[in-house]
């Protein structure tokens, strides 16, 4: 190229749009008259737009990265340094750094007990299930001894009773025995037999 | 775009988990939690024959069958037997030689943790010879429905809780 140093810069200021009025006429003339000049500054309009699709395509940063940046902006402002926002611009919430990791830090320690009251229930259930499997048939039944020690006093207890009105209805109690708790005999007097 | 990191997918999953096993429990708490007990019918033909009479082994224990008012009769002959698996608010029928029908229901546990219990015994037109006996018995425990004519003889119902 033919260009020199001092026209690539004016090529590129007013690419950024940071000419005065002279300067502008000056590279208006150069472009006029210069097919490198014209080149370059295509060639500068074209990477500026591949610049900006980039822009579109990379995803936004990380709430983490944010919540970073935005806790270390309190302590540069406490050293002295000027902000760039205008003063009338309203100041963004700002949350700290420690805060942020406390945040994480019980958001950790809740999966943590999740996780462990997952474990926990199944583990539960599946003691559960491995001592009732060795149970026969659809139905879990309880032995004699699981639900009542041999010998209990309590034997049967009739609750109420209600026949035909033409039966006449006799109970008759037994006593414990060996190895036996009480018992009852309803007796119902057969008079309405088919 | 927030960006899924391994520690809210390690969350995630473990949240999960915790779903399927709450609900897992949940399952196995309601699996547990209807009472049930098993029943055994015993229908006996009690009658009275030439001394000493006869009791059928396959009844098992007769000591409740010598005394009265079974030591009435001298003879006792198992007709049939049933087993019945009742959860709590379910009955089941037991069909009687005479042609009647018996009905064990089962209620649950009672406030003493016994088992309560209800029989009740129809017959065909759909009048009832026993309209309801409701008693409560522990496992082990047997009590007796007696006193339906039956071929010369009167038929015993043994119903224990197993």
């Amino acid at each position: 190229m033919s260009l020199s140093h001092e026209q690539y810069l004016l090529l590129s200021a007013l690419a950024d749009g940071e000419l005065g009025d002279d300067e502008h006429e000056a590279a208006v003339a150069l472009l006029a008259e210069s097919a490198d000049a014209r080149t370059f500054t295509e060639s500068l309009a074209l990477l500026g737009q591949a610049v900006q699709a980039a822009g579109a395509l990379e995803p936004a940063p990380s709430v983490e990265l944010v919540d970073a940046i935005m806790a270390r902006l309190p302590t540069e402002a406490a050293a002295g340094e000027t902000l760039a926002s205008p003063p009338a611009a309203q100041a963004a919430p700002v949350r700290s750094l420690a805060e942020a990791r406390a945040r994480r830090a019980r958001a950790s320690q809740f999966a943590v007990a999740v996780g462990a009251l997952a474990i926990a229930a199944a583990s539960l259930f599946y003691a559960r299930a491995r001592h009732e499997a060795p149970s026969v048939g659809p139905v879990a039944l309880a032995t004699p001894s699981a639900v009542e020690p041999v010998g209990a006093e309590k034997g049967v207890e009739v609750r109420a009773i209600d026949s035909d009105e033409t039966s006449q209805v006799s109970v008759f109690y037994l006593p414990a025995g060996a190895n036996m708790s009480s018992s009852v005999v309803v007796w119902i007097d057969d008079k309405g037999a088919p | 775009m927030r960006v899924l990191t391994r520690r809210h997918l390690v969350s995630v999953a473990l949240f999960g988990a915790a779903v399927v096993g709450t609900g897992a429990l949940v399952r196995g708490a309601r699996a547990e939690g209807a009472p049930k007990v098993r029943v055994e019918v015993m229908v006996i033909h009690a009658t009275k024959g030439p001394e000493p009479g006869s009791y059928d082994p396959r009844i098992g224990d007769v000591s409740r069958l010598k005394v009265p008012p079974f030591s009435a009769f001298n003879t006792y002959r198992l007709l049939d037997k049933k087993d019945l698996e009742l959860e709590s608010g379910k009955s089941a029928p037991v069909k009687l030689p005479n042609g009647r029908d018996l009905l064990v229901a089962y209620s649950g546990l009672t406030a003493d943790h016994r088992h309560d219990l209800s029989a009740s015994i129809s017959q065909a037109g759909g009048a009832s010879y026993l309209k309801l006996l409701r008693v409560s018995a522990s496992v082990g425990q047997t009590f007796f429905v007696a006193g339906q004519s039956f071929q010369g003889g009167n038929l015993v119902l043994a119903i224990t809780l197993r």
